[in-house]
């Protein structure tokens, strides 16, 4: 059995749930939990109940978010017993290189450690919200291929490398220009120029 | 001036040599956690959609030199109180990438550059160290500061 935890404290449906919800077309005995949504204790629950637990969270300061760490602090302080458990780990940024999740995830290792379960491997998404969405399935292709492959790891109870994706078809540059462009159009949204959001 | 982030119990203000004209917040009071809205850049740029003592942060940031941050260590990490905190001042910088060290990072609000001055504290292992550092040097790197410390200490206050 599989214990899968989105860690986002979007109240709309983010993109770590649906890298979550992609893992678990590759699964049979499954339940996701929604940190923002359910109750540590159901969550505890499940994890001892399963073999297997899929963290994926959000990078946010260059670390776990602050709801991912409280349940950290849970399992730790409570010293819940994970020996014998596999965990892999999904995080997921909005830069363009996946290499900006490498100091949240040696974090998730350090905790790893300290509470006994087995770190089995993860996938460090590089330009998140452009690959949690559907539309963009070109410029995507790369990262959603590495990210079935890292699906098959956890069916088959494998092992799997620290897997990094980069928006490798774009160049710093132009990803710097779509995403300032995305930005000025949600402003707009909410009837504010380019000029309010650098308001001083 | 100073912003002084902690999470300790009592903060012994000699010790960290903080004066009467520094901002001293408590991250064991902040209650509200960031929701990832991105309100304070698109919304209402640099407020925080919480109306709380913490939704103005910026504000004292900006009229900062440097930033202290305090804090139990946690798996190489900030505390989850600290944390908490230092997500809602996200609107210190802008939603706008820049590439910076030939990676993208968040655009500078900003001329001025902060100082980042970070004390750990707790049981702290070897990797935690390592961890430190490279949290603290990304911190540094995405809020565009002048420099940063990374400082480990025993002797303080806590529950």
């Amino acid at each position: 059995m599989y214990t899968l935890i989105n860690g986002s404290q979007k109240n709309q449906v983010s993109n770590s749930r649906y890298f979550l919800d992609y893992i678990s077309n590759y699964l049979d005995d499954y339940t996701t939990y929604d940190l923002k949504h359910s109750k540590f204790e159901d969550i505890i629950n499940s994890i001892i109940k399963s073999n297997t637990i899929v963290l994926a969270f959000p990078l946010y300061v260059d670390s776990p978010n602050t709801i991912t760490l409280k349940l950290l602090d849970y399992i730790y302080n409570n010293k819940i017993d994970l020996s014998n458990k596999k965990l892999y780990v999904i995080i997921n940024c909005g830069f363009r290189e996946g290499t900006h999740n490498i100091t949240a995830l040696n974090i998730i290792k350090n905790w790893s450690n300290k509470v006994n379960i087995n770190y089995s491997g993860s996938i460090l998404i590089g330009a998140g919200e452009v690959v949690g969405k559907k539309s963009y399935s070109y410029i995507t292709s790369i990262a959603i291929n590495k990210l079935k492959k890292f699906s098959k790891c956890i069916k088959d109870n494998k092992d799997s490398k620290d897997i990094i994706t980069t928006m490798d078809l774009l160049t710093n540059k132009l990803y710097c220009m779509f995403a300032n462009i995305s930005w000025t159009k949600n402003a707009k949204k909410n009837n504010l120029k380019k000029n309010d959001l650098l308001i001083q | 001036m100073k912003t002084i982030i902690h999470d300790l119990e009592f903060l012994d203000k000699k010790l960290f040599n903080i004066s009467d004209n520094d901002k001293v917040i408590n991250a064991n009071d902040c209650k509200n956690s960031c929701i990832g809205c991105f309100s304070c850049w698109i919304k209402h740029p640099k407020k925080c959609i919480y109306k709380d003592e913490y939704s103005n942060i910026t504000e004292s940031l900006k009229g900062s030199d440097e930033l202290i941050i305090i804090s139990r260590c946690r798996y190489g990490c900030y505390s989850e109180n600290v944390k908490r905190v230092l997500e809602r001042c996200i609107g210190y910088v802008l939603p706008y990438f820049t590439i910076r060290n030939r990676n993208i990072h968040h655009a500078s609000r900003y001329k001025n550059q902060l100082k980042l001055t970070t004390y750990f504290y707790g049981d702290i292992t070897d990797d935690d160290k390592v961890c430190l550092n490279n949290l603290v040097k990304a911190n540094s790197i995405n809020l565009n500061t002048s420099r940063y410390e990374v400082k480990e200490i025993d002797n303080v206050y806590t529950d």
